[in-house]
């Protein structure tokens, strides 16, 4: 699914965000971006989704290579990347549904299919009955699961989320986690970035650890 | 099978563009005030090319109305006699590019003279009338254009009884000559106030996307295509040009309105009636559509540009 080789990221000031990384993660994979703050697991994400450039070093994501895609074709290749932030990034003048429904909105899908599948994702995160509230009128933890369904309603094959627990209590984080996993046994690939590592160590997947931008070890927990 | 999706891809795309046009007014309807403040200086911005075209084109009726009075006299040779003139007036009948001519003796030249220079009794100080026979001729429609009048004349000249001929259209030519350099002028003008109002969308279309940064931001994130994103904008740009020129159009009606009577009034003074011509359906149209180009132009230029600047 995505395949790093020698990658450099150098941000205009100079600073060195990612260091000659070289990782190879495969359909289906559930992995863990691990590392301190500032380590490049941001960076890292924001490549996998052609939001950065790399510096050097070759990049393929979902058999598109992005040191060669050109800028019309990267909304298609994000298309095929649900992606979640640490904030949630949703339009609070827009209802949850409409929220939810807009990745169908941009591709072009009939009204019918979306309004089935953006009320069948939001009861997946359990949010069915909030469809027409609007995101402001709910809490922090329900604003992620808005963002989490608005990931995956495209039913993508690859899904990265930038620590999308970090503003959760345990209990609600350990619920988004359980749902992570259980798009992973879908066939999602699912790359999440975290440096909370009682949760990583918790759910025990392959782990990529960043430290000062070099991929310093790749282990499986248990 | 083929024909159902292509179908299908047509009408999702129209409802996609439907769907942008609601938006897009739905987004202008939040904010009316600053809305219709831009569709007035739109429209003001356009009405002034407008009300040029108007006046030029008025001018133009005018100018046609005067080449077509323009007349052209021979004077015949001192000792033609009556006769000879009026033979001349027959020949001069014959001939296609001429609508009218008819004799003036000396005697009516003479009154007509006294009558212009405002002396009663000119026999007295010249002893003899000195005047001799002339034609005055109404040249045809086809013959009015100053190249024509002046084949014309030259062909006239060739009569043996014509000693001269006066053509007295020089001040017409210099009317034409103004009217063709405000014509260029207002071309001039219209061009830099089109300039102005595609600045004007650009400018407004501009603040819109720093407005929704962030919902762009988010459309990008999830794989809205630069079309996608651009699609609400371009229409809110063509309803702002829309608006103007509709702004534009009944303002020009307006001043034409406000105009008529004074010029009703200056025209009744030359013994005359002139009414005041506006803008015709295909000229409404042509300015409506160049509205909403012009917006269209604007903002498609705002968001291309807003959308380079953006890393996302």
């Amino acid at each position: 699914m995505i395949e790093l080789h020698r990658v450099s990221k150098h941000y205009p000031n100079g600073y060195l965000a990612l260091d000659d990384v070289t990782v190879c993660i495969k359909t289906g994979e559930f992995i863990f971006l691990t590392g301190h703050s500032g380590a490049g697991k941001s960076t890292l994400l924001k490549i996998f989704a052609a939001i950065e450039p790399v510096s050097s070093g070759d990049i393929i994501v979902a058999k598109h290579n992005l040191r060669k895609i050109t800028s019309r074709r990267v909304p298609y290749l994000r298309r095929q990347i649900g992606i979640i932030l640490q904030t949630p990034n949703l339009l609070m003048d827009k209802s949850v549904f409409d929220n939810v429904a807009l990745p169908l909105v941009i591709a072009g899908y009939s009204y019918k299919e979306i309004s089935s599948r953006a009320r069948a994702v939001l009861a997946k995160v359990s949010l069915g009955k909030k469809e027409n509230c609007y995101p402001y009128e709910l809490s922090g933890g329900e604003q992620q699961r808005i963002a989490i369904a608005r990931a995956i309603i495209n039913k993508p094959s690859l899904l990265l989320a930038d620590e999308p627990t970090g503003n959760l209590d345990p209990e609600l984080a350990n619920e988004i986690m359980c749902l992570f996993e259980q798009f992973n046994q879908l066939g999602m690939t699912i790359v999440i970035a975290s440096h909370d590592l009682d949760l990583v160590n918790r759910f025990g997947h392959r782990q990529l650890i960043l430290e000062k931008g070099k991929l310093i070890e790749a282990s499986v927990t248990a | 099978m083929k024909r159902q999706s292509q179908h299908n891809y047509f009408t999702s795309y129209g409802v996609r563009h439907l769907q942008a046009g609601l938006n897009s007014l739905g987004q202008l309807s939040r904010a009316p005030f600053t809305t219709l403040i831009t569709c007035i200086v739109i429209g003001v911005t356009l009405a002034l090319p407008m009300a040029l075209f108007i006046l030029l084109k008025n001018v133009d009726v005018l100018s046609q109305k005067l080449q077509q009075s323009t007349q052209m006299t021979l004077y015949l040779k001192a000792e033609t006699t009556k006769a000879q003139a009026q033979a001349v007036v027959q020949q001069l009948q014959e001939n296609a590019l001429i609508k009218e001519a008819h004799a003036i003796s000396p005697d009516e030249g003479l009154t007509e003279l006294q009558h212009q220079a405002g002396v009663t009794n000119m026999l007295v100080e010249l002893q003899n009338n000195p005047l001799p026979w002339a034609i005055a001729i109404q040249p045809t429609r086809k013959a009015q254009s100053s190249q024509a009048l002046a084949e014309l004349g030259n062909t006239l000249k060739q009569i043996p009884a014509v000693e001269a001929t006066q053509l007295d259209s020089l001040w017409v030519e210099r009317l034409c000559a103004l009217i063709t350099l405000s014509h260029r002028l207002v071309y001039a003008f219209t061009f830099f106030l089109s300039l102005t109002v595609l600045l004007i969308v650009n400018n407004c279309i501009r603040a819109a996307t720093q407005f929704h940064q962030k919902e762009i931001d988010i459309i990008k994130l999830i794989g809205g295509t630069r079309a996608f994103i651009r699609r609400p904008f371009l229409y809110a740009g063509m309803v702002y040009g829309i608006l103007g020129g509709i702004i534009a159009w009944q303002l020009v009606d307006l001043l034409l309105l406000w105009l008529q009577n004074p010029i009703n009034h200056l025209i009744s003074l030359y013994n005359d009636t002139f009414e005041l011509i506006g803008l015709n359906v295909t000229e409404t149209l042509y300015l409506l559509l160049i509205s909403v180009v012009l917006g269209w132009i604007g903002s498609w230029f705002a968001v291309t540009r807003y959308l380079q600047s953006r890393r996302i």
